[in-house]
């Protein structure tokens, strides 16, 4: 397992292939850790988003780099696209669960830094998505896996 | 000095509400400074730099001095919110001047969210 330290370290490397967007979501780390202090009976919750977190930090530079492809993807890379949608669906679902919740609760203090966190995530993908739409032989499924993702983005 | 994954195992045991949103709202700043610390590298090693007016080597060397410093702060026993919000100014001022120089609407927008995010870290830092 890749320890946080050496995430820091990838984001600011110039060669690495880990961008804007996996800085972002590793800055979220720290707030959902404080957070879970907060927020009581939500344990199951933080543990999966934490874990999508990380997931999605490592996916961040594939989408990225694939969405920027002029060739036609292969099968194998539409399906890790696919994957990837999926796990920012899930990623965005539970961010705006958490939002929700802290809205209404004590720790509404946490809530300008995730939403911002939220809008500029969700900007990236979508710029993805954007030009994933544009490809030709986009698989049957895509199209419903974007669709949950732009679902997730409104909230 | 501790690492990141020391700073953030050390959040969850910070009892004090206050206190903990204030540390965690500074361990979040050290990935937007790596984000910015690439960004800026990039862009000098593209087609078109920054202008010798933005001083590159100087801009690194305070982002990595201010990147320490906040390091520094987050292993220390007590958190000193006041150097910490020094620090973030003098990033926030180098994104500020780097995003000025940037015609690349996408990458104005990176630099304007670690800008945005800041803000938000030193309005809960002075809290």
């Amino acid at each position: 397992m890749i320890k946080l330290d050496d995430y820091l370290y990838k984001i600011s490397d110039k060669r690495s292939s880990y961008y804007a967007g996996s800085g972002a979501l590793l800055s979220l780390v720290p707030l959902m850790k404080s957070l879970e202090n907060d927020l009581v009976g939500m344990d199951e919750s933080f543990t999966e988003t934490e874990k999508l977190i990380m997931k999605v930090i490592e996916e961040d530079g594939i989408f990225f780099t694939y969405s920027l492809s002029k060739e036609q993807l292969s099968d194998d890379q539409w399906n890790k696209v696919m994957e990837i949608i999926d796990d920012y669906t899930s990623l965005l679902d539970n961010l705006n669960q958490f939002l929700t919740v802290t809205e209404l609760s004590q720790a509404d203090v946490y809530i300008p830094m995730i939403k911002e966190n939220f809008v500029f995530i969700s900007h990236l993908a979508m710029m993805s998505l954007s030009s994933f739409y544009e490809m030709s032989a986009q698989p049957e499924e895509f199209f419903a896996k974007a669709n949950a993702m732009l679902l997730a983005i409104r909230g | 000095m501790k690492n990141y994954d020391e700073i953030i195992d050390g959040i969850e045991s910070i009892s004090d509400n206050q206190r903990r949103l204030k540390y965690s709202a500074l361990a979040s700043s050290l990935p937007l400074i790596s984000v910015i610390r690439k960004l800026i590298y990039r862009k000098n090693e593209g087609k078109k730099p920054f202008t010798p007016e933005f001083s590159f080597e100087k801009k690194v060397r305070l982002l990595d001095d201010a990147n320490n410093d906040l390091q520094k702060i987050l292993s220390a026993e007590l958190l000193d919110c006041l150097h910490a919000v020094e620090r973030l100014n003098d990033i926030r001022q180098i994104s500020l001047l780097a995003s000025q120089e940037i015609k690349n609407e996408s990458l104005k927008g990176d630099f304007l969210f670690v800008i945005r995010q800041i803000d938000n870290i030193i309005v809960i830092l002075k809290a």
